[in-house]
């Protein structure tokens, strides 16, 4: 199958006082049709500067310094104007980071999706607003009453999944959704993530999600990318991920993921901290903090193939797991 | 059995916003009653909204309490006065969430954490000062403290900074810290450490605590033989040993909250059934409903929920449950 989404080299900086700060370092990754691709990482590890460099957004003093996105086989870095604004929402559309907070309060709901669609050339009031209906009743929202309502007139968790239904207005093959969870409480959580599951059969649709959360992409993830300090260090399928991880980092946050049921003595902090980004430390950045650091980790390791659609950076993999 | 450090009884916490006509009033907390030992690690968990934060300003004395008392070994803190008051505030601490928030920002590691010292004259002069703060950071595990005690909140990792918050805390030997969701805005690789350091402090000193969460998972991590206590919309709904607690939850709402919290494996978290609810979203807290306050969410609801307000009814041993129907409630159990 060819992949929908390339991303292949990308370099992402940001020009500071400090200096340079590389937030994505040569990052590669391969998103295929009608999947649901996790990235995993912690604070700072690149994984919402590189979706927005998806949607070739990437805020200002930072720039895409390197590398190629490719979507559907078009280079998304040449687009500008109108095609890049058509991709951007009709083919890759973004539920950002704390989502429920960026409806606007003094539009009814309705006007959000009528807005939205006109901005992109529909006209058909009667069409945009059935089609809506159908999209917030995917959601498991009373679309009569919801359309009406005023944002503040929705809970967080109702916010949350208007603004999935409107993500998903223009029809976009590939939905990048930003901790669509973290903020929500734990039975809404659950539930979305329920719904995502359904949406993504119900409309075909391929998804990124970008978590820091071990937890929520045990529920739902197909295959999982695990980034840190800007690359990505280990790719593969749920299974491989979890149970035959061949990275001391993606062994160490699974060991440091808290847990109802199991063992709590194989739970465990990984030691120190992540690195300063802008004078980072030599060869493998997780180097510092891994048991299995040797002299030959001050030379980076390459992302490479260890088993069919699994990837590790680290030179020591045969000896983790 | 020994007197408690913290002794709430029947508190209540009513907010009031709003002018005259349009006043609106939220009970934040509702008749709860609880008591914290020395030595003793209890979790305060529910999700947001449900008072937790609330009743643990109630028992740092940074909130009065509407109605109800609140005793530090068995006397009533807001007749405390002069040394005794004195004693109650420096012996029951309290950590916040925004370790950037808690640190003035302007002032280094070494300014924050000798002023402790220096309040309760425990020391004569700065070079003493230094002695201890340097103490402080070794214990916390900032070693070598010399890399931290010049440093500026700022320059520190929120992992660190929180290790500095903690310090404070600790600083002056209190019996009590309350440690208000502490972890969860730092790094899911260092959250288990902040817990750990928490832990040694309570095996090494005695130090009792209140840890405030949303998060059971990192409940269970952390109280391992301590108590829970579960709150919903203000009121206390399950209490007991943890152990018993998550082994065999009794009440509707905690039986919901745990089926719904994920777990970091995938085969396990693949196959696991959310309980339903009869609705998802919490009620208005302006407007609590009636009797037992979960009863509208609750799919075994019957008259008498919205009638009266349950009690915590004692099941065996330490654990109580404010359900008047916990005898039809089917059994459930983690899996």
């Amino acid at each position: 199958m060819k992949p929908l989404l390339t991303v292949h080299d990308l370099v992402v900086e940001f020009e500071l006082d400090r200096g340079i700060l590389r937030a994505v370092n040569h990052a590669s990754l391969d998103v295929y049709p009608g999947e649901i691709m996790a990235l995993v990482g912690e604070s700072g590890s690149g994984k919402s500067t590189l979706a927005f460099a998806l949607l070739n957004l990437v805020p200002p003093p930072g720039r895409i310094a390197g590398g190629e996105i490719r979507f559907n086989g078009t280079n998304i870095l040449a687009m500008n104007g109108e095609a890049l604004r058509q991709y951007r929402w009709r083919d890759v559309a973004m539920v950002f980071q704390a989502a429920q907070n960026v409806l606007n309060p003094v539009m009814r709901v309705a006007d959000h999706f009528l807005d939205t669609a006109h901005d992109h050339g529909e006209t058909s009031d009667r069409e945009i607003l059935a089609w809506a209906e159908e999209l917030l009743r995917m959601v498991r929202l009373e679309p009569a009453q919801v359309l009406r309502a005023y944002p503040h007139e929705l809970s967080g968790g109702m916010r949350q999944r208007v603004v999935i239904a409107l993500s998903l207005l223009l029809k976009p093959r590939l939905l990048i959704l930003d901790e669509p969870t973290t903020a929500l409480d734990v039975v809404t959580q659950a539930y979305i993530m329920d719904i995502l599951n359904d949406i993504r059969r119900e409309l075909n649709l391929t998804m990124l999600l970008l978590t820091h959360d071990m937890s929520v992409v045990a529920k739902i993830a197909d295959r999982v990318g695990v980034m840190y300090a800007g690359r990505l260090v280990e790719v593969g399928d749920i299974e491989t991920i979890f149970y035959r991880s061949r990275h001391p980092y993606t062994v160490g946050l699974i060991h440091a993921a808290p847990s109802l049921v199991g063992d709590l003595d194989s739970k465990r902090p990984i030691p120190g901290s992540p690195p300063d980004l802008i004078n980072p430390p030599p060869g493998c950045p997780f180097q510092p903090r891994c048991a299995y650091a040797s002299p030959a980790c001050d030379e980076e390791p390459p992302l490479r193939a260890v088993a069919d659609g699994h990837l590790v950076a680290c030179h020591h993999w045969q000896e983790v797991g | 059995m020994t007197t408690p450090i913290i002794e709430l009884q029947h508190v209540s916490v009513t907010f009031t916003r709003g002018m005259a006509f349009r006043r609106q009033r939220v009970e934040a907390v509702v008749d709860v009653s609880l008591d914290i030992h020395e030595g003793e690690v209890v979790a305060l968990v529910g999700e947001s909204g449900c008072g937790k934060t609330t009743l643990g300003r109630v028992v740092v004395g940074l909130q009065r309490p509407t109605r109800g008392k609140v005793l530090y070994y068995g006397r009533e803190v807001s007749r405390l006065h002069g040394e005794d008051a004195r004693e109650y505030r420096r012996s029951v601490q309290i950590v916040h969430q925004d370790s950037y928030a808690a640190l003035n920002p302007v002032r280094t590691i070494f300014h924050s954490l000798s002023a402790p010292f220096l309040h309760y004259r425990m020391v004569r002069n700065r070079r003493e000062a230094r002695e201890k703060v340097a103490e402080l950071l070794e214990m916390m595990g900032l070693t070598p403290p010399g890399d931290f005690i010049d440093k500026y909140p700022h320059q520190l990792s929120g992992g660190q900074r929180q290790r500095v918050v903690l310090a404070r805390a600790v600083a002056l030997r209190p019996k009590l810290i309350v440690a208000d969701e502490p972890v969860s805005m730092i790094d899911v690789s260092l959250r288990l450490s902040i817990l750990d350091l928490m832990r040694s402090l309570n095996e090494q000193f005695g130090i009792a605590f209140l840890y405030i969460t949303h998060d059971l998972a990192t409940a269970r991590y952390f109280v391992r033989t301590g108590r829970i206590a579960v709150m919903y919309l203000g009121q206390m709904v399950e209490v007991g040993n943890l152990q018993d607690v998550l082994h065999r939850p009794r009440h509707p709402y905690l039986q919901a909250l745990l089926s719904a919290v994920p777990v970091p494996d995938p085969r396990r978290a693949r196959k696991a059934k959310p309980l339903p609810l009869r609705s998802l979203d919490l009620p208005d807290p302006t407007q609590p409903p009636s009797g037992c306050r979960f009863h509208p969410r609750c799919p075994y609801a019957e008259a008498v929920c919205a009638a009266e307000n349950p009690p915590l009814k004692s099941l065996s041993g330490q654990h109580r449950v404010a359900c008047h129907i916990v005898e039809k409630v089917p059994e459930w159990a983690l899996s």
